[in-house]
């Protein structure tokens, strides 16, 4: 069977790499030569182009000198680490009590309770046994990240901009992590949570219209402006994420 | 010192060893400001390259040996900083001037290295954002596919399938 051209390519590739000359690794594949070689010389070109961007040599011992003068961070082995923060997870809920931690289900980012909800999303994402229970778990926060940018817009007295910005970036996150965690997911596994948030998607994009459509209350006096959410790109994320699960 | 295994290096660095800091740093730092700055302007190439080792420091601790190559983690750190950046300042990505500075060269051969870089760049600019980025991973950085494929949450085929649509449009378009 032949190869394919992209395989070939990519042996070609590897073996100018190594130092060979592109005759010799077209002598290899003499019926795609033609093909394949303004494909090598256009290559050279744009490594060729690359290899000229370099760092500053002083910016680059700068940085050394820098990395190498920050303070030592030891890690625990991993086991312990897990442990210390199982342990004082539960010290905390323990402490605060379950009607706390049940208070701050509902909390938007300005109260004091807030900080309390995502310490316990943390370690429910901690305890999530696999991958997949994991990158579900994120799925479900994008749902509550949603929420709360939809409450705090349609506040009569909207929000500082700053805690719409942070909600955005913790959205953005999840969606990250998805993507971090795409390659480690079963087929599918990628089946369901495509699924789940492809439902999720249509709800959203409903929310995001009324959003969209209802316009922003006026500054109140020496008030900062509120600015919308910057949807465009959490969007556009979120497609990809869609996207991505479909590999 | 060449025989100790990347995996080692990192190990070592892991429990705060400034030897193997000082190794990984000098393996990647060409690798790392090559990407970004062949992403961003050249004014901002630098700030980015320092945040990407800054964190790649602060954050190596909680590395783990799970199937993804440091280079795959190191880089994926690089790539989410370049597109907060992107985002924060709302700007398009433009080539202006990039920095070719190593001295030896003289000005004549600089200027035409530069014209080189902004043609390459401005032909990149034309090809679709997934093709820009495997060309920026495997040939600015000189990734491998499996490196490049993990980045990018892709699957290797998917990879050998962009660059090579990537290489045909960049020959079209820079006349190869």
């Amino acid at each position: 069977m032949s190869k394919e051209i992209e395989e070939i390519l990519e042996e070609c590739l590897h073996r100018l790499k190594e130092g060979e000359d592109i005759e010799d690794c077209l002598s290899h594949y003499p019926e795609r030569a033609e093909e394949l070689r303004p494909l090598l010389y256009t290559a050279i070109r744009i490594g060729k182009a690359f290899s000229r961007i370099q760092p500053h040599p002083h910016f680059r011992a700068r940085l050394k000198y820098r990395l190498l003068s920050l303070p030592q961070r030891k890690t625990l082995p991993l086991w312990k680490t897990r442990w210390a923060f199982a342990l004082l997870s539960i010290l905390i809920l323990f402490i605060l009590g379950g009607g706390t931690v049940w208070a701050s289900a509902g909390s938007l980012p300005d109260h004091p309770l807030y900080p309390v909800k995502l310490a316990t999303e943390r370690v429910q994402l901690a305890f999530s046994p696999s991958p997949s229970a994991k990158a579900m778990l994120q799925a479900k926060l994008i749902d509550k990240r949603i929420e709360e940018i939809q409450r705090m817009m349609g506040r009569e007295m909207p929000m500082m901009p700053k805690y719409v910005e942070k909600t955005e970036e913790r959205l953005m996150g999840h969606l990250q992590k998805i993507h971090t965690l795409a390659p480690h997911l079963k087929k599918e596994e990628k089946v369901k949570l495509r699924g789940f948030l492809m439902t999720k998607m249509a709800q959203h994009q409903k929310i995001m219209a009324e959003m969209m459509s209802v316009p922003l209350p006026a500054p109140p006096k020496s008030e900062i402006r509120p600015t919308p959410p910057r949807i465009r790109d959490w969007w556009k994320e979120y497609e990809k994420t869609i996207e991505i699960l479909k590999e | 010192m060449k025989s100790v295994p990347e995996e080692e290096w990192i190990r070592r660095a892991k429990q705060g060893d400034r030897e193997a800091w000082g190794y990984l740093y000098e393996l990647y730092i060409e690798k790392v400001y090559r990407y970004v700055a062949s992403r961003v302007e050249p004014m901002e190439a630098e700030d980015i390259t320092e945040q990407v080792f800054l964190k790649a420091f602060q954050s190596l601790p909680s590395f783990k040996f799970k199937g993804i190559p440091f280079s795959s983690w190191l880089f994926a750190l690089a790539r989410n900083l370049v597109i907060d950046w992107a985002r924060k300042r709302e700007i398009k990505q433009r080539y202006i001037t990039r920095e070719i500075a190593p001295p030896q060269f003289n000005p004549e051969e600089m200027a035409e290295e530069r014209m080189l870089i902004e043609e390459i760049m401005k032909a990149l600019d034309k090809l679709t954002p997934d093709q820009q980025e495997v060309i920026r991973l495997r040939f600015s950085a000189g990734l491998s596919l499996e490196e490049t494929a993990k980045i990018l949450g892709k699957n290797i085929g998917a990879i050998k399938s962009l660059q090579h649509t990537a290489l045909k449009n960049l020959r079209r378009i820079l006349n190869v």
